[in-house]
């Protein structure tokens, strides 16, 4: 029996926005439909000015903390931000600034970020950047069981799942001379905490799964650049490394030990005003000597895979109307990776994937009001892989062992189009295919009653994607967008009954923005709505109480908000954003899925002065679900704002 | 190896043969003959509002930076020699604004990297190659007399400057899984090069950009998941937002039955989806398919990708 096939969106209601236009059109600048970024923190003051905020914020939550924690990282009762830009610029020019801000609203401890920076504008500059936040997790992991929304609840972990990710990065250029320049810096990256893991176990009614971190990852990198007339070229070199320690909770104990070095050289040459040649050249050997420890068994691990690539491409500019890019890439990855209980290998793997790959883009302008770009890309690569037993493939020891020989071929097809149906309206189109055709052998078994790895076995893949979308601008006041956008995608494997399934996705979607020039209104609103399916085509159906095997999910989102001005000194801003998810499923076993975000802020803000600017707000945020993970918060903040 | 040296070799080898043949961006246009170069201090003399746009910055004629290996600094660098234009005293004989308005993206963006070599050397396939974006389009403080969208530094986040643009993505940052790109814990940037396509050559493609935080993916594993090391991370999560936990593309068992639906494989067991298991009584129970298959990702120890 067939399953449900492919239906079309339902695109509603987008049409309803336009009636409100002005049809009076007259020359532009060409932006993008845009809100105000109403979620940027109450009174914020930026831009290029010494500037400072401070915000004390009030938080009244009802329903589940962690999921709220989730979504919004708010925890605290009380809390408080703050924002602020400092710049100097001396009299020789040189210019320094540093940027940031901060909240204590998650654990009560104070996370944020800051840019630090300065320069010799031309010879030298350089920035530090530093990141430090905390994530928060749900504490249950839910299934669409049949009988999902009845009590009792799920069972959910102890405390909240908190994992801090902290980030540092220096980075500086220096320019040695007209023809020669230095680049280098550092990364760190570090993991500490627990996260909420998708595990349940085996019968998934247990207590989600957390994951434990605790690891750090060090980057050094730099390099050199030189230019002369029409050559350029750089040499970049970096180290990394990543250690420390993770855990699936009470499963598996992993101890990281990871390196990396990479380098890449890339170079270019105009050959003429027409044409211009770039190249890239890139090696990195990645090895990793860590540790895995799994009921009760302490693996050492050995992995190493040396990767080299090149790119050589070339720019050509046909004419006064079209340009051409062509290119051709090739990577080449070796691996070997072995997995030993004491002295002994218990299994151990040599990897070989080749791949090559052509791409060839052509745009043209010279039709009057018209884009157009093609662009066409052409892919194969080779697997070549051996699992082996107590040795090394190829060792004198070795067990059973498989071998798997994999071919690849890819194709992208993808067409842009963009024509200016007048002075206020654009209408722009895309269409991109995929056809993925996947062979493999085998599967080669020294043991045929001993499958070492899984065999897919043949398979293609079709992928079809569209966009469809009307710009429009009627006078310098009102901005219109609304469009569609669509996947189809086909999915078959060919050695099991020339199975099928199919993935669908449509969306359509509208932005209106009205900022009439010197007014005291502004208004501005989007809606979209989008439908995606996934299911299975061939025979046989799923058994009757299967769960989760369709998955119909829509997504409607309405955001209109308005700007308010009265005299010179007090402004209003309201703004309202409501999401509706639903997943109908299969509606015979499995009970359809609801769940809605309503997001509201209303924001006033008063100017003290030329300098200082005294905002309140209140902002409420809901998620109401058809299961457990309800929560309500009403903030209220109040914030100063000043430039100096 | 072969594979790396021979086009960088091959590359090395054909400049210095062809060294002679190259040109300046100036060259694209039909400059007029007798035209020369007059210095910036010329160029002021009438211009002096240009010359306080770019007071502290890279581009002050002050600093006369010029275009590496050839003299050429100032104004004159993107505006092409200029003595004709101040014999004429009009707004002939010099590429001006206007000139250089009506251009197609590759001449604008040839201007710019003339200095800016390494910009040159990644625009290639890049995201906004092709289309009618050019440099100072985003670069509104570099560039006088540039409009398009607002500064970067008008900005909290970097984030929020690219979204001027892409508002679809704003939508997915809202949803309830996401990347914190709107909060500003992460930077379009850390993912995103928009002078360049995802590099081509990294270790491991497009996933690369992935590994770089999320490092324990990045093995090497004895047994790795086909749909880690020869699809992209995208296959199966939607990185700037989902409403699905994780970031997947779909709803769990939906998501990674797409691919793994062997129906015919063990008839005797009736409904399978694994190529040696029967999977019916476990996909009724509640359980997901990552229940069991922890290790998803790639795994040291078992082929199947479970904790064993």
């Amino acid at each position: 029996m067939k399953m449900k096939r492919t239906t079309t969106a339902t695109v509603l209601g987008l049409a309803l926005l336009a009636f409100a236009l002005p049809t009076l059109a007259e020359e532009t600048v060409d932006l993008p439909a845009q809100a105000e970024p109403i979620w940027a923190p109450t009174g914020d003051v930026i831009g290029q000015d010494n500037h400072g905020t401070a915000t004390f914020q009030s938080k009244d939550p009802h329903g589940n903390e962690a999921k709220g924690a989730e979504d919004w990282q708010l925890v605290q009762k009380y809390s408080g931000q703050g924002l602020f830009g400092y710049f100097r610029t001396q009299e020789n020019g040189s210019q320094y600034w540093l940027r940031g801000y901060g909240d204590n609203a998650g654990t009560g401890g104070l996370v944020g970020k800051f840019d630090l920076g300065g320069n010799i504008p031309g010879q030298f500059k350089w920035n530090i950047d530093f990141r430090d936040f905390d994530y928060f997790y749900d504490r249950t992991s839910e299934m669409r069981a049949p009988g999902f929304a009845a009590p009792p609840p799920p069972p959910e972990l102890e405390g909240l799942p908190k994992l801090n990710w902290r980030r540092a990065s220096i980075r500086a250029d220096y320019r040695l001379s007209d023809q020669f320049s230095l680049v280098g810096g550092f990364n760190r990256k570090c993991r500490i905490g627990d996260k909420g893991s998708l595990l349940r176990g085996d019968t998934g009614s247990s207590v989600p799964g957390a994951k434990l971190f605790d690891t750090t990852t060090n980057e050094f990198w730099g390099g050199i650049g030189f230019a002369t007339g029409s050559f350029g070229s750089d040499l970049n070199l970096s180290y990394r490394s990543t250690d420390g320690s993770r855990s699936l909770e009470g499963r598996h104990d992993y101890t990281d030990d990871q390196t990396r070095f990479g380098a890449k050289l890339g170079v270019s040459y105009v050959l003429s005003d027409q044409f211009k040649l770039v190249g890239h050249g890139a090696t990195s050997k990645l090895e990793n000597t860590g540790r895995d420890n799994v009921l009760g068994n302490t693996y050492d691990l050995n992995g190493e895979t040396t990767t080299s690539a090149g790119q050589i491409g070339l720019l050509a500019r046909l004419g006064k109307s079209a340009n051409l890019a062509a290119s051709a890439n090739f990577r080449n990855l070796d691996t070997d990776a072995q997995t030993n209980l004491a002295a002994d290998i218990q299994q151990a793997t040599t990897r070989k994937r080749d791949s090559q790959d052509y791409r060839i883009g052509i745009n043209y302008h010279g039709l009057s009001k018209t884009l157009l770009r093609l662009d066409y890309r052409y892919g194969t690569s080779n697997l070549d892989q051996t699992v082996a037993e107590s040795d090394v493939p190829g060792g004198t020891q070795v067990g059973d062992y498989q071998v798997t020989d994999q071919s690849r071929t890819q194709q992208d097809l993808s067409f842009r189009a963009r024509y200016r149906l007048g002075i206020a309206a654009t209408i722009k189109a895309r269409f991109a295919w995929r056809n993925q055709e996947i062979d493999q052998q085998g599967p080669v078994l020294s043991n045929p009653g001993n499958e070492l790895t899984f065999w897919m076995g043949d398979r293609d893949l079709n992928r079809y994607r569209w966009e469809l979308a009307l710009r429009m601008r009627f006078g310098r006041w009102v901005r219109f967008d609304i469009g569609h956008q669509a996947i189809d995608q086909t999915y078959k494997r060919k050695d099991f009954g020339m199975s099928e399934t199919t993935w669908n996705a449509n969306r359509g979607f509208s932005n209106l923005t009205w900022t009439p020039a010197g007014g005291s209104l502004d208004l501005y609103g989007m809606f979209s709505y989008g439908v995606e399916r996934y299911a299975l085509t061939t025979d046989p159906v799923p058994a009757a109480d299967m769960n989760a095997i369709d998955y119909d999910g829509s997504t409607m989102r309405f955001s209109p908000g308005a700007n308010y001005r009265i005299g010179d000194n007090l402004s209003l801003e309201g703004h309202y954003e409501g999401i509706r998810f639903e997943d109908t499923g299969n509606d015979e076993v499995i009970k359809k899925l609801q769940a809605d975000h309503d997001r509201m802020r209303l924001r006033a803000g008063y100017k003290l002065s030329s300098s200082a600017k005294l905002s309140v707000s209140y902002t409420r945020n809901e998620f109401d679900e058809n299961r457990w993970d309800d929560y309500i918060h009403h903030l209220y903040a109040v914030s100063v704002s000043g430039t100096f | 190896m072969l594979r790396l040296i021979l086009p960088v070799a091959g590359i090395l080898l054909l400049s210095p043969g062809i060294a002679a043949g190259g040109v300046s961006f100036v060259d694209a246009f039909d400059v007029p003959d007798g035209a020369g170069y007059v210095g910036s201090e010329t160029c002021l003399d009438c211009h002096d509002d240009v010359g306080e746009f770019y007071a502290n910055s890279p581009h002050s004629p002050e600093r006369g930076l010029a275009i590496p290996g050839t003299g050429i600094a100032g104004c004159e660098a993107c505006h092409g020699p200029g003595s004709l234009h101040v014999e004429e005293e009009g707004d002939g004989f010099i590429i001006g604004p206007e000139i250089l308005a009506n251009q197609g993206q590759g001449v604008k963006v040839a201007m710019c990297t003339q200095c800016h070599t390494d910009q040159g050397l990644e625009w290639t396939g890049g995201p906004h190659a092709g289309t009618d974006i050019s440099c100072a389009n985003c670069h509104t403080d570099q560039v006088h007399f540039a409009g398009g969208v607002t500064p970067v530094s008008e900005f909290r986040n970097k984030g929020e400057f690219c979204l001027q643009c892409h508002p679809a993505q704003v939508t997915d940052f809202r949803l309830p899984f996401r990347h914190r790109v709107l909060e500003g814990q992460i930077d379009c940037q850390d993912c995103h090069n928009p002078h360049a396509d995802f590099d081509q050559t990294a270790w491991n493609g497009m996933n690369s950009v992935c590994l770089e935080c999320h490092v324990e993916m990045e093995g090497p594993f004895v047994y790795e998941h086909d749909g880690v090391s020869s699809e992209d991370c995208v296959t199966c999560h939607r990185p700037h937002g989902s409403n699905h936990d994780k970031l997947l593309i779909t709803e769990s068992n939906s998501m990674c039955l797409q691919c793994h639906f062997e129906q015919g494989f063990n008839a005797g067991d009736g409904w399978t989806f694994d190529g040696n298991r029967g999977h019916t009584n476990r996909l009724t129970n509640e359980a997901r398919c990552y229940d069991c298959h922890t290790e998803v990702h790639g795994s040291n120890t078992d082929p199947n990708f479970k904790d064993r």
